[in-house]
């Protein structure tokens, strides 16, 4: 079976310390999936990136808005054989969401599907949110720092989704 | 005294050189002799270092702008990527709002 492996890593250092949660835990389960997309910027480099995003192209200007306010987008997202990977598995990344500052938005478990949102707080205020979507042959884990209320991601709906440009 | 001793001692007999033979040869040396650099070559040296230190300064805002671009197509990427979830995510509330109104509307 062809192997296809798509990763994007991005000096992660100086980032470590910046996320509120510690996605090195998916290392493993990175190691056996077919296709890998791991995207990490901090708030030096949204900036900078968010500076060459063209206003006038709508996606960019999508992008643009979004990542405005933005302290931190770190994101995972593997694709499997099937049967290679179980749920069971982010269990360690789970369990860094049982700290008092996570909050669950959202879970929702139907088809073999299982999508939980979370939101970080920090002094009453939210500051965060993580979004885990995981089948049997796909994980995705999104961790945007910086976002204050659900709104904020609202706008991306206007930049159509990869599945959109199939 | 034979005749090869003759044309040896003929032309090997002191001559007084030319008049100005001494004025000529010194001109010559002189002339052959090479100076520092001129103004010209001085101005080809700078040029050259200018070159040099612009194509540095090329290249490098070359890499800054590709590192940049390809920043760029990874934030697009991951922001799609989140789009496509968000969207799932919202088709899903979608009909599961709908089968709640359609509970209500049983009973």
């Amino acid at each position: 079976m062809r192997k296809l492996i798509f990763t994007i890593l991005m000096a992660a250092a100086p980032m470590a310390s910046a996320q509120q949660l510690d996605l090195k835990v998916l290392d493993k389960i990175a190691e056996k999936a077919t296709s890998t997309t791991e995207i990490g910027m901090d708030e030096a480099m949204l900036k900078s990136t968010s500076s060459l995003l063209n206003d006038k192209k709508v996606e960019e200007g999508v992008a643009k808005k979004t990542v405005e306010g933005l302290k931190g987008f770190f994101l995972r997202s593997y694709e499997f054989k099937k049967g290679d990977f179980k749920v069971d598995e982010i269990k360690p990344l789970m369990d860094q969401l049982k700290a008092p500052n996570w909050v669950r938005f959202l879970r929702n478990k139907e088809d073999g599907e299982w999508t939980e949102i979370w939101w970080h707080v920090t002094n009453g205020a939210y500051d965060g949110m993580l979004l885990v979507a995981a089948e049997n042959s796909e994980l995705t884990v999104i961790n945007a720092l910086g976002i204050s209320k659900p709104e904020d991601l609202a706008k991306l709906k206007d930049l159509g989704g990869l599945d959109a440009k199939k | 005294m034979n005749r090869l001793e003759r044309d040896l001692s003929e032309s090997l007999k002191r001559r007084e050189p030319p008049p100005g033979f001494a004025e000529r040869v010194l001109a010559h040396t002189f002339a052959s002799e090479k100076p520092g650099f001129s103004g010209w070559q001085w101005l080809a040296v700078a040029a050259l270092l200018v070159v040099m230190v612009g194509g540095v300064a090329f290249v490098r805002e070359h890499r800054r702008q590709a590192e940049a671009e390809r920043n760029k197509q990874q934030l697009m990427v991951a922001l799609q990527i989140t789009s496509s979830k968000l969207n799932r995510v919202q088709e899903r509330l979608s009909v599961i709002q709908q089968r709640i109104i359609e509970l209500r509307l049983e009973q």
